[in-house]
């Protein structure tokens, strides 16, 4: 069971990886170059409505935000918007809110991507600090484990774990965007707490080890 | 035993006030509506939305290049890092130069959009002939520094030179001189490097032996001035305005200074544009984020409760009321600290009610345990596993202050809750979930 549940992870890894460096993630509708429309509703709504229309036209992946000094706008966004689409989407929207949305005042607007590696980037620093701090807690804490052994085991441990969630994210298509931060850190916190668990429970039972050959 | 049933009911009473307020709130009766007395949340700029602006090119020139692109972009993040604004969203077509960020919507929110879109060219000339005598080139930075008189607050910049700029400086600063020639009564103020030209009503009997130089931004004159000793340190600080004696005034002062000190601490950008339009746009998950999360929350409070009650009995009851005041004494924590939730701290929340379900857990194990084999008491067992929750906590511990004060807004939301969700799990669980079981 060990094992084969040891192989199934292994397989996934390897399998994320070749995913990612060859199809790459599945970016975030609007983390890519996609384009997006607004669209004057006169009245407030609700975005899961609104989605559902976008939905029904679109057929893909879409994005709805409030906009408009009243919250009474709409900005659609999808990978790409046809005028056959902003066509249905204001008939669909006419004859939901009773309006006279004209398909032809709607502009389909291009919206570049946006950098991975920047929205990243302002929380590197703070990853390594918290590991570097966490590595020296763990090398003083759990020195009797030897300093490398431990540093080793902590690195090796939180590598894996983070990989494994990366590849998950990749074999699975989940959209990135910031969303996949959340689960950065919490894999990241799991992979904390299982570290240190294990290095705790071997402290015990080294300090059992020793009040034995104490009372012998 | 009468003494201890009674702090057992005050506990309880004390812990369901809690869940009360922290999830419905205090409502009062104010000018004929019901309010809710209770703070509420504060959402970071991911939940809350953004400030989205357009920036395009307002003319196609032949400095539209790829690189050009590029390089305006690379200025742009360099005036936004020196502005402190670091929660951002820029997106560059690389085909067109169009520019499209996202701000945080704040006070500051159209000065840092002036500044991004201003070209920034800097130049001091000579007030005659025009000629350059230094420009962009010459600066290494420029910094607001502000000094409180009994006349009010000056704001001021400093124009810091490179080794090159500094010795142009100190040659210019001996050439362009004021008059040494008698002047008329008018010419009673005499212009120093720090005084604005709209203020100086400098006139000249002999205008020809007096030379001056011109301040320009983007071809537009600043002010025009000469010095009065040679510059020999490569600095020159500038007083923006008058010293200011309302917040009002200070405020404004210091968004002109900021403006300078940013645009000359930056290059100028090689292309123009224009902000064609700048509305702000909601999160996509502002609606209703309120209720969501508390929803979230109720659903993993309820599922603790009948987990706990299932397995534990009176005792899984109790403990259920204790992890719903600690989930509600959280919300108000997070209200009350202002901490600004973002996605992420959001998430640190549910991290924080799964962390105390397992201790909570773990501690009704151990009792059960402990009672069968009557080894120790109830308080040194829930002490024992505080304790060894601790240990395996810290690591998480350091995480959550680490991020705390990063300065990515997200990363410090959950920085922020993480800590505080720690910090509530030790010390409302020694306080009151050891109290109510023992």
């Amino acid at each position: 069971m060990k094992k084969s549940l040891i192989l199934i992870l292994i397989v996934s890894i390897i399998a994320g990886i070749i995913v990612i460096f060859t199809v790459g993630f599945n970016l975030k509708v609007t983390t890519k170059a996609h384009q997006e429309i607004t669209v004057n509703i006169g009245e407030e709504y609700k975005n899961n409505d609104i989605k559902q229309i976008a939905k029904e036209a679109i057929g893909t992946d879409v994005e709805v935000q409030k906009t408009g000094d009243f919250e009474d706008q709409a900005v659609i966004s999808a990978n790409e918007i046809t005028r056959e689409q902003v066509t249905e989407i204001a008939n669909k929207l006419n004859e939901k809110y009773g309006k006279e949305i004209s398909a032809d005042s709607i502009t389909i607007k291009d919206v570049p991507a946006t950098k991975i590696s920047e929205m990243f980037l302002p929380q590197i620093s703070s990853f390594i600090i918290a590991t570097l701090v966490i590595f020296v807690y763990f090398a003083i804490r759990y020195k009797k484990q030897g300093i490398i052994k431990v540093l080793a085991t902590a690195v090796i441990g939180l590598g894996l774990l983070e990989l494994l969630v990366s590849s998950f994210i990749a074999l699975f298509r989940i959209p990135v965007g910031q969303n996949i931060v959340s689960i950065i850190y919490i894999t990241y916190g799991i992979a904390m707490i299982g570290i240190t668990t294990m290095f705790e429970n071997k402290a015990k039972e080294l300090k059992a080890e020793e009040d034995n050959k104490k009372k012998k | 035993m009468k003494k201890d049933k009674l702090k057992l009911i005050s506990l309880i009473l004390l812990v369901i006030l809690i869940i009360m307020v922290g999830f419905f709130g205090v409502y009062s009766n104010e000018k004929g509506s019901m309010k809710n007395g209770v703070k509420d949340y504060e959402y970071t700029t991911n939940i809350k939305g953004a400030r989205v602006a357009n920036l395009e090119l307002s003319s196609a020139t032949d400095a539209a290049t790829h690189e050009n692109y590029e390089l305006t972009r690379q200025i742009i993040k360099a005036r936004l890092e020196k502005m402190g604004v670091t929660n951002y969203v820029l997106r560059l077509d690389e085909e067109t130069g169009k520019i499209i960020i996202e701000l945080p919507e704040d006070d500051n929110t159209d000065n840092i959009l002036n500044v991004i879109s201003t070209v920034g060219k800097f130049e001091i000339v000579d007030a005659e002939t025009n000629e350059v005598l230094l420009n962009n080139n010459d600066i290494s930075e420029s910094n607001i520094y502000r000094n409180t008189t009994s006349y009010g607050t000056e704001m001021s910049f400093s124009i810091e030179f490179t080794s090159d700029g500094a010795k142009k400086l100190e040659e210019i600063s001996k050439t362009y001189v004021p008059a040494k020639e008698e002047t008329t009564e008018e010419n009673t103020e005499e212009v120093t490097e720090t005084e604005e030209v709209e203020n100086s009503e400098e006139t000249s009997t002999e205008e020809n032996k007096e030379k001056k130089v011109s301040l320009k931004l983007d071809d537009t004159e600043l002010m025009s001035t000469n010095f009065e000793e040679p510059v020999t340190t490569g600095k020159m600080y500038l007083t923006v305005g008058q010293a200011a004696t309302t917040t009002d005034d200070v405020k404004s002062n210091y968004t002109q200074a900021q403006r300078m000190a940013t645009l000359l601490s930056t290059k100028p950008l090689p292309l123009t544009y224009e902000n064609n339009s700048s509305t702000f746009v909601q999160g996509a998950l502002n609606e209703n984020i309120t209720n969501t999360m508390l929803i979230g929350v109720a659903i993993i409070v309820a599922i603790a409760i009948v987990v706990l009650l299932v397995k534990f009995k009176k005792q899984g009851l109790f403990s259920g009321i204790c992890f719903a005041g600690l989930a509600a004494l959280l919300l108000l924590t997070v209200r009350y600290w202002n901490v600004a939730l973002s996605k992420e701290g959001i998430v640190a929340i549910f991290a924080v009610l799964v962390l105390n379900f397992i201790l909570v857990y773990k501690i009704l194990n151990d009792l059960r345990k402990e009672k069968d084999n009557k080894k120790e008491e109830t308080k040194h067992v829930i002490n024992m596993a505080i304790k060894d929750f601790t240990l395996k906590v810290i690591p998480l511990f350091i995480f959550a202050v680490v991020f705390a004060f990063g300065t990515w807004e997200a990363a410090s939301s959950f920085g922020m809750v993480m800590f505080w969700g720690l910090s509530l799990i030790e010390l409302y669980n020694l306080f009151i979930t050891k109290n109510i079981l023992k």
